[in-house]
């Protein structure tokens, strides 16, 4: 309820101010011609190889819709079509309104890619992302925010002379896996539902400063709470508070040549405490554990570009360190680590042949008492084709 | 302590919201060209819009030639990173009249 006093009082308060103004300059003004519509997007097919298997994995098109109506007003929508395991499946990635309210200031509504740090809100599309594959904890089926429904308020400015970003955003929110379906994830938090379980709505943004004059350097924190229990259910209060820590550091640098690329982020997700009770194998099994997990990835790219070979210029290398944790005592309990190393050549600025070597490191699963956990190695080879258009 | 994040949390967004928009609201009553660039540092505004084509882009992606889009798509495309990758407007402005110049 208070979630609808809150957002009607923003939007009747953006209504006037805004009407306000229009009186004042007749800024939107829609004249016939002025709209814009542009088809962006990319595409990838990728390879690859382990002890397990040698396919060509998957290959995905994902066309990106952008309409710019006027200078207030824009729209962005992107479908997936991705083909793997012999099935084509579409996924709307998202789509939104943009309304720009001042300078430095728009508004966005509909589905929308959450700002919780930088990964997944700006790095994911196969031509930025600089290897084949997604840190742990990223991805459709991972444990940090992809994208959901809502509204966001969004831009850019100064303060004291220092650049800043900001995002804040109300959202449907997360739910929790209550053990029904999958008993094995019970506890589990899970970001991309079709339908929202509850009245509670999650409540997050990110902040973002550039201490540095040139941009080079970016920090960035962002934070996100909501209840994720299904409505009239036992576990509706159950609340989670996620916090990540994000950076991104691009500079050329002269005495190496070339362009180094340090990008991270640290991701904390806390669960309330709660004991689930499921249904195993017919018998009612009790789980009570600190429901807190964490994820990190360390990337670093190096692309020399003072060089007099154009082949040299054109290639670019990569290594990323990543991890995942989830609760001890939980049925999904793991330590995850990956490393991945790669080499791109780039055919053109959005364009690249990615080759990489990915060493991935899992133990995992509910032992009983005086049981190891198990582990698993997998090292895999990709080779990935990307562009973008 | 899950309350007081969560009142913390609250106050953070509260006050921050509140800033911003009263920072925007100010520059709404300026006119177009004023409230571009009140605010913004005399070290922006000192900066070509070539420069802050290369500084911005490359945060994310490789940079783009001027010659990737028409005059016309680049509205569009520099609009979009003004929203998505988080461009003041004197940023997008400036990178947008220099794509058109150098195109």
């Amino acid at each position: 309820m208070k979630y609808k006093y809150l957002l009607s009082s923003l939007l009747i308060i953006l209504v006037l101010v805004e009407s306000n103004a229009q009186n004042q300059s007749g800024i939107l003004d829609p004249k016939p011609g002025n709209s814009r519509f542009l088809l962006r997007g990319y595409s990838d097919a990728t390879f690859m190889s382990n002890d397990e298997e040698t396919t060509f994995g998957n290959a995905r098109f994902v066309p990106l819709f952008l309409y710019k109506q006027s200078d207030k007003l824009f729209f962005e929508g992107e479908l997936e079509f991705e083909v793997e395991d012999g099935e084509v499946e579409v996924a709307l990635e998202y789509a939104n309104v943009n309304y720009s309210i001042a300078p430095n200031l728009n508004l966005r509504a509909g589905k929308i890619l959450i700002p919780f740090g930088i990964f997944f809100d700006r790095l994911h599309p196969s031509w930025i992302n600089r290897l084949p594959t997604v840190p742990l904890g990223y991805g459709h089926d991972g444990i940090l925010p992809t994208s959901d429904l809502g509204v966001e308020i969004r831009g850019a400015s100064y303060l004291r002379g220092m650049r800043f970003n900001y995002s804040l955003y109300v959202m449907n929110g997360p739910r929790i896996e209550d053990g029904e379906d999958e008993a094995e994830e019970v506890g589990m938090i899970v970001h991309e539902g079709n339908e929202d379980n509850n009245n509670n709505k999650a409540i997050g943004g990110r902040l973002g400063v550039f201490p540095l004059r040139d941009q080079s350097l970016e920090i960035g924190f962002s934070a996100q709470s909501a209840k994720l229990g299904n409505r009239d259910s036992e576990l509706e209060e159950v609340g989670a508070l996620l916090y990540a820590f994000d950076w991104t550091y691009v500079r050329k640098v002269s005495f190496l040549g070339g362009v180094i690329d340090l990008k991270g982020q640290v991701n904390f997700i806390n669960i309330d405490d709660q004991t689930y009770t499921v249904e195993e194998d017919s018998v009612m099994e009790s789980y009570t554990f600190d429901n807190k997990s964490n994820s990190t990835f360390f990337q670093l790219g190096y692309r020399p570009t003072f060089g007099s070979s154009q082949f040299i210029k054109n290639l670019e290398l990569v290594g990323r360190y990543s991890t995942l944790n989830t609760p001890e005592e939980a049925p999904w309990e793991s330590e995850s680590t990956q490393l991945a190393l790669g080499l791109n050549y780039w055919i053109d600025w959005r364009t690249a042949v990615k080759f990489a070597y990915q060493m991935d490191s899992i133990t995992g699963g509910h032992a009983e008492d005086g049981e190891e956990p198990e582990s698993l190695d997998v090292n895999t080879f990709y080779i990935q084709w990307t562009i973008g258009f | 302590m899950k309350d007081i994040n969560k009142i913390l949390l609250l106050i953070s967004v509260v006050a921050f919201t509140a800033t911003v928009f009263t920072q925007c609201a100010s520059q709404q009553n300026a006119t177009s060209a004023e409230s571009a660039t009140k605010g913004v540092p005399e070290y922006v505004l000192q900066k070509s819009g070539a420069q802050l084509w290369a500084e911005s882009c490359i945060r994310c992606h490789n940079t783009a030639s001027p010659a990737t889009f028409s005059d016309v798509q680049w509205d569009v495309a520099v609009k979009h990173m003004e929203i998505r990758a988080q461009l003041t407007r004197v940023e997008a402005e400036k990178v947008l009249e220099f794509l058109k110049s150098a195109n």
